[in-house]
């Protein structure tokens, strides 16, 4: 019992890792006028996303995405809000429930991603859904 | 009468070049009250004024409106210029290396950030607008530590 117990966070890490990688946020295109633009932006978000992931200095790799198309403030601001948690609610807490400390920060790294690529998202001017 | 034509010419030269570098003077400060009223309106949260600071018929005139529009709905953040340098001209465009910071409000989890970046501009009616902006770098700042309880 206690094996298998123990087997679970990883398969749960791994799982988590996977579902970073395809998950994306749910875009409402209809009548937008940014909706020509939504497979650029969300690969572009999705590379910012994982750059904040990491948890360091954004990569060089994603510096000309960075700002999507804005110029002037908008820029530097949609980039501290995506990769902040600002005007999103408070910080994840380890909502695993008790099951494992490497579930909690992996289930914090996913959270992480997805809010920060759903923000990213938003700052372009898109209506995400979740 | 050689001497003469040639010395035209000098001075000619001369005006020309001075007259060049006067324009060079003024057009650096025009271009940096372009990006601090850029700045400015966007910390005052005035739509109409951060979007006359943008050529209409720019590629990010929309995206940076769209983008302002949501900002400004929840977001409290202050940019500030740090650094300017006018960078080059042509008879259509002008080309500037700026950074600027952008800071949030303490404890509202904003990510800090120092952009660096090449700015073009374009003339509208003429005035000098932002036209284009291109990422060279970005700066995560550390956060300051939460004061103590």
């Amino acid at each position: 019992m206690m094996k298998r117990l123990a087997v679970v966070p990883c398969l749960v890490l791994l799982w988590s890792s996977a579902s970073v990688a395809q998950w994306q946020p749910t875009v409402d295109t209809y009548g937008s006028s940014r909706a020509q633009y939504v497979n650029r932006d969300m690969e572009e978000c999705r590379r910012l996303a994982q750059s904040a992931q990491g948890g360091g200095a954004v990569q060089q790799g994603v510096r000309g995405a960075a700002t999507g198309g804005l110029v002037g403030a908008a820029g530097g601001a949609a980039i501290g809000a995506a990769l902040g948690n600002a005007g999103r609610g408070a910080a994840v807490g380890a909502a695993a429930g008790g099951i494992g400390r490497g579930v909690g920060q992996a289930s914090q790294a996913d959270q992480a991603f997805r809010r920060a690529f759903s923000n990213c998202m938003r700052q372009r001017g898109h209506r995400v859904i979740n | 009468m050689r001497v003469r034509i040639a010395t035209l010419g000098l001075a000619a030269l001369a005006l020309g070049a001075f007259a060049a570098q006067a324009a060079q003077a003024q057009l650096a400060p025009a271009l940096q009250y372009v990006i601090e009223n850029n700045l400015a309106t966007f910390n005052r949260k005035d739509l109409a004024g951060a979007m006359a600071t943008i050529h209409t018929k720019s590629p990010d005139y929309d995206p940076t409106k769209a983008a302002l529009e949501e900002q400004f709905k929840d977001l409290d953040a202050t940019a500030s210029l740090v650094k300017f340098d006018l960078i080059g001209h042509d008879d259509e465009f002008a080309v500037a290396r700026v950074r600027v910071k952008t800071t949030g409000k303490p404890g509202s989890g904003f990510a800090d950030n120092t952009v660096d970046a090449v700015y073009l501009f374009h003339q509208e009616d003429g005035a000098w607008k932002l036209w284009d902006e291109t990422v060279l770098g970005i700066d995560i700042l550390p956060q300051d530590a939460p004061a103590a309880k």
